[in-house]
């Protein structure tokens, strides 16, 4: 008996062989030579590895592992800042950063060191309103920056702007590209060739849909990474990607919510769960212009119907719990709590009596068509029911949510509740931008309209006082429940899982990956 | 009179074709099985409401996710709903937009096919061109075009359906029409002073039809398929709706949690696709003059 | 006496992707109250041309180029077509050649022979009543229960039968047959010329009958008209016609009517040569290329219609008076 000259004996060791692999899933974190490899889940097809275009947080896992900024956010529990390339960074005054550079941090592809010139070009093509960049506003408040020696210069503001240390320096939009590079090669805009690298890694190969490897940037001076190789293998699939988990394909994968209950009572041997607040916010809102929701009765209504905590238990399995606003809690201006804590049917009913709806109304609730998503509109629209409200549940593609209920041309008004998440840097100026009256036609869909709002917005990212920072968002996020165009619902939470013999380094909210702080336990 | 003449003028019995065809139909056992499953699915469709042990829309999100029990026959899924019931309420949607979509397609169909076969020349190049143009569309595309349009409802999934199998029954009316039009009797019927309306509704609609009902019978489990595979995209009927696509839609999402989700979404699919496939083609055989059998 | 339908130089042309073919060329017909008149002529003279053009059924590719129809005094041609269903069916009707096409399968006899009443207010069941005593005067046995039958039911002679009765049933000024035994065997062909007969006691119309059997015209009509490619070569009283042909084309014909020869031959006569293209017609007579007595007129033009006697005329330059 031969299968294709493949003894009996020798197939039967082979089998074991695997079979031996295939029980102790996972374990084999070195192998390949030698190598020490570590096997991460990407859960979305890598297509833009640019500071200024990136567009998930998978990009910003590579980009920072291949460059680096003057600071980066520090994982671990608590959110803060350490230095990068930047040996000494002061804020002198408001308005004026002034950095020193270390020497001799050296660009791949011989393209010299890191110099305060890349520093400058880095941020000012950002900056520069002309370039048109996706996260311009991360700079929008730059002068410029002045270089005032090879390895020294200062950044000038044109005003306060207190994100910079929190969502601008230490993020994506801080990171340091090689100026040279880009002149040489005569290009405007990364997509996935990185040119020129000055973090621990460099890619190895690129794969967008299907794998990313990175391997040790030989240059690399700084503290070794613990692992010769990262692959990132693309899996889109969550279901998909706990199989391939628990088969030892991958060593660390983000999870659904879903699974968390789940995993929660019996974990897949020799693993471990993380489950972290997220920074994001989910809210039930309702535009406040058009049809019955013109009343601020029938919103303050529609505040006091919403059961919440079954909302959360509908959508999360009850894993996640309450928000008490857009800021989540552990930054500046989070709020202690709701104005609106518990439902109210019979305060609601009588609102909507008052306004003229005694027996409710029909309207529809419009969400991104996602498990938790939708799950959370149908036990919200089983709320509204309570009190006559027939809210029916509109599935819609991110995009087609977002082209109804921002149009400017008057579409918004087909809607009458959405349930929206907006994802979350750790300033409270990013929460409470998209609420300002300049955005209504874009993303704030409630049409939410408040001078004291808008003014607090503009004065608070100059505001040096982190008290009155503070109390401020505080305030806005009062004057946003008041309009009754809010139901604040949760933060949500990042899960993720990965192998025991694995040690990750995660930001504080566990969304994003430090890949040279991993080590083997 | 000759003796062929005599004998064939002798009254046979008075019969019925549709008794033969339904003594056809239940000697085929396959046949036999199409037809038991659709009364099955009809009968559970028009008694839902004393079938079903719970109410479908009832949400109990802490009761979600249960093994099937005696209380709950198929489990909870991830709202605690109960699934058993929304299977069966499942069943009277897919029923109900299956006939409403292949009836309104069978007459429109029906209407422009005829147009087209019996109508000026013009007017037959111009519906010919449509319908080529509507096939040539891929059904899926045209669905996400709607639905981005309309937003996602039955009345959406009715009408992408409806416009997408108008061609099909009109591409085979029109060329029984054309092919009726040139044959004796129509002209016998003309000679003897019948206008156009009388024509086609006296005389080519009645050759038309059985043929028509027989692929129609065949069309409705691709119309629940439709269905389904929108309702499993996302697009289809909305929730809370309970539709087999939809329950197993969320069934996939949690099939780590709760595998039967997907089994009680599928099975009836499968099943209803099959009852059926079986009997529209035991029709079609029993319908087949030249198949001389009992 | 006032004729019930006079046709008068009438030509018709189908437009052809092989260009015009002239069908009918200046055609003259006359049919009288209450008389059979015969037309015969090989396949493809244009006999169903001039019957379809009488019903107003000619495909859509034909158009009446010349000549007029005259039905009970009323001009036909040009006619709009609802005014053409009225006289279809009511005054005018026909029987078509195939039995086994010429019913509509799906439909019962009863409903078929019920919905051509249409016009009538008699309620259903007098149409019904109506139907079945016609049923019977064309001889179906049992025709109360043989009514309510599928057409797959009957044979081809029953079939035939029941086409009449339903062309009958309204009682027509004028019926026109076209070729109604062609499809039949001998002993049905006879049954059914013999029904005919039997029915003109009944039926006090005009009979239009087209064949291409001599000896069923013999047997039938007072009066024939012979074509020959498109054109109407001959017309006479039947007798007349059988006893003093006067168109070469006609004893060509009657020379080879296989019931008329009498001795005992091998091979069966027949017409030298082929019928013209009438997309590209020859001048002179039509006839011409296969006509033994054709002389140097014939070649040069074509002959007009000369009389030969009373009610017999002929379109041959033999009989010229001029």
């Amino acid at each position: 008996m031969a299968f294709n000259g493949l003894s009996r004996r020798n197939f039967l060791t082979t089998a074991a062989g695997a079979a031996l692999v295939a029980t102790t899933p996972g374990t084999e974190v070195v192998a390949q030579g030698g190598l020490k490899i570590l096997k991460s889940r990407c859960a979305q097809a890598i297509e833009t590895l640019d500071p200024g275009w990136r567009l998930g947080t998978v990009d910003d896992d590579i980009m920072r592992a291949v460059w680096q900024g003057l600071i980066s956010v520090k994982p671990g529990e608590e959110w803060g800042w350490e230095k990068q390339l930047a040996s000494d960074i002061v804020q002198e005054s408001p308005t004026r950063i002034r950095f020193e550079l270390r020497k001799g941090v050296p660009w791949s592809g011989g393209f010299g060191e890191v110099t305060a010139e890349d520093v400058k070009f880095s941020y000012e093509r950002i900056a520069n309103p002309d370039n048109k960049m996706a996260y311009r506003t991360d700079w929008e408040k730059l002068a410029r920056v002045d270089v005032t020696g090879t390895h020294s210069g200062v950044i000038h503001l044109k005003e306060p702007f207190m994100p910079l240390w929190l969502s601008t320096l230490p993020a994506g939009s801080g990171l340091v590209i090689s100026k040279k590079a880009m002149e040489a090669k005569g290009i405007q805009k990364i997509t996935t060739d990185v040119l020129a690298v000055c973090g621990p890694y460099r890619i190895k190969t690129m794969e967008p849909r299907r794998i990313i490897v990175l391997e040790r940037n030989p240059l690399w001076q700084g503290e070794k990474p613990a692992y010769d190789e990262i692959h990132y293998i693309v899996i889109l699939d969550a279901n998909a990607a706990e199989i391939a988990f628990e088969a030892g394909e991958i060593d660390f994968t983000h999870l659904p919510i879903a699974s968390v209950a789940r995993l929660q009572k019996k974990l897949p041997p020799k693993s471990k769960l993380i489950v972290k607040p997220s920074l994001a916010y989910w809210w039930l809102g309702m535009q406040s212009e058009d049809g019955p929701f013109k009343d601020i009765r029938v919103r303050q209504a529609v505040q006091h119907a919403i059961d919440v905590d079954m909302v959360l238990e509908g959508a999360f399995f009850g894993v996640a719990t309450r928000a008490t606003g857009i800021i989540a809690p552990g930054l500046l201006g989070h709020r202690p709590k709701n104005l609106v804590e518990k439902p109210d049917l019979a305060r609601a009913k009588k609102l909507l009596a008052d306004a003229g709806f005694p027996n409710g109304f029909k309207t529809d609730i419009g969400v991104r068509n996602s498990a938790e998503f939708v799950n959370a509109a149908q036990v919200a629209a089983a709320s509204l029911a309570k009190v006559g409200i027939q809210a029916e549940v509109r599935p819609f593609d991110s995009g087609a949510q977002k082209a109804l209920a921002g149009d400017k041309a008057g579409g918004w008004n087909k809607m009458g509740l959405h349930i929206v998440r907006f994802s979350m840097q750790p300033d409270p100026s990013w929460a409470t931008a998209w609420f300002v009256s300049e955005q209504v036609g874009e993303w704030n869909w409630e049409r939410f309209k408040n001078p004291e709002f808008d003014k607090l917005h503009g004065s608070l990212t100059s505001e040096l006082d982190e008290k009155k920072r503070d109390q401020g968002y505080q305030r806005m996020q009062d004057l946003m429940e008041q309009s009754g165009s809010y139901v604040f619902l949760t933060h949500g939470v990042n899960a993720a899982i990965h192998r025991d013999t694995v040690v990750p380094a995660l930001s504080p909210d566990a969304q994003r990956q430090f890949w040279n702080k991993f080590k083997p336990a | 009179m000759t003796t062929a003449d005599a004998a064939l003028a002798t009254p046979l019995p008075a019969e019925r074709a549709w008794l033969i065809v339904v003594r056809r139909l239940l000697a085929d056992p396959l046949g036999t099985l199409g037809l038991t499953i659709v009364v099955l699915l009809v009968i559970s469709a028009l008694s839902a409401d004393w079938l079903a042990t719970h109410d479908p829309f009832e949400l109990a999100p802490r009761q979600r996710m249960q093994d099937p029990s005696p209380d709950h026959w198929l489990g909870t899924d991830q709202l605690g709903r109960d699934v058993f019931s929304r299977v069966i309420y499942g069943g009277r949607i897919a029923l109900w937009v299956s006939l409403t979509a292949v009836s309104l397609s069978l007459f429109g169909g029906l209407v422009l096919g005829m147009l087209a076969g019996y109508g000026p020349r013009w007017l037959d190049n111009a519906l010919v061109l449509l319908f080529d143009s509507v096939r040539s569309f891929p059904t899926i595309m045209f669905a996400l075009a709607m639905v981005t349009l309309l937003g996602p409802s039955l009345g959406t999934i009715i009408t992408v359906i409806v416009v997408a199998s108008i061609p099909v029954y009109g591409r085979i009316v029109r060329i029984q029409t054309l092919s009726l039009k040139e044959t004796e009797f129509v002209l016998a019927e003309r000679a003897l002073g019948a206008g156009p309306i009388r024509v086609l509704f006296s005389h080519i609609l009645p050759n038309v039809i059985g043929p028509l009902l027989i692929l129609a019978s065949m069309e409705i489990p691709v119309v629940i398929t439709i269905e389904a595979g929108l309702s499993f995209l996302g697009l289809g009927v909305r929730p809370p709706t309970p539709t087999w696509g939809s329950i197993l839609q969320e069934g996939y999402q949690y099939i780590r949690d709760t595998p039967w989700l997907v089994i009680a979404g599928g099975l009836p699919l499968i099943l209803t696709t099959l009852g059926f496939t079986f009997l529209g083609e035991a029709l079609r055989d029993a319908f087949d003059p030249k198949l001389n059998r009992p | 006496m006032e004729p019930l339908l006079d046709i008068r130089d009438l030509s018709v042309e189908f437009a052809t992707p092989r260009g015009k073919v002239k069908a009918l060329r200046r055609i003259d017909l006359t049919v009288r109250p209450g008389r059979i008149v015969g037309i015969v002529g090989e396949s493809g003279c244009g006999k169903s041309t001039l019957v379809s053009a009488v019903m107003g059924l000619l495909a859509g590719n034909a158009q009446v180029t010349s000549g007029s129809i005259a039905f009970e005094g009323r001009q036909l041609r040009d006619l709009p077509e609802p005014a053409w269903r009225d006289i279809r069916g009511r005054r005018l009707a026909m029987v078509f050649q195939d039995p086994m096409t010429s019913l509509n399968p799906v439909i019962s006899i009863a409903t078929q022979m019920i919905d051509i009443q249409h016009r009538d207010d008699a309620s259903r069941g007098d149409k019904l009543k109506k139907a079945i005593a016609w049923l019977a005067k064309v001889g179906i046995a049992d025709p109360e229960q043989r009514i309510e039958d599928y057409p797959h039911r009957f044979s081809g002679g029953m079939r035939q039968r029941i086409a009449i009765a339903m062309a009958l049933l309204m009682n027509p000024a004028l019926l026109i047959a076209d070729e109604p035994t062609t499809a039949l065997d001998v002993t049905l062909e006879a049954q059914i010329i013999h029904l005919i007969k039997q029915l003109r006691s009944e039926f006090d119309g005009a009979i239009l009958f087209v064949s291409h059997n001599l000896g069923l015209i013999a047997e039938i009509c007072d009066e024939v008209v012979v074509m020959y490619a498109g054109e109407v070569v001959e017309h006479a009283e039947i007798r007349r016609l059988f006893h003093s042909p006067s168109h070469p084309y006609t004893q060509l014909l009657l020379t080879c009517d296989p019931a008329r020869i009498e001795s005992e031959e091998r091979t069966l006569p027949t017409i030298g040569g082929t019928v013209p293209d009438l997309a590209h017609l020859p001048g002179g007579c039509i006839f011409a290329a296969r006509c033994p007595e054709a002389f140097e007129r014939c070649r040069a033009e074509a002959p007009g219609t000369y009389r030969v006697a009373d009610g017999h005329s002929v379109r041959c330059f033999l009989h010229a008076d001029d």
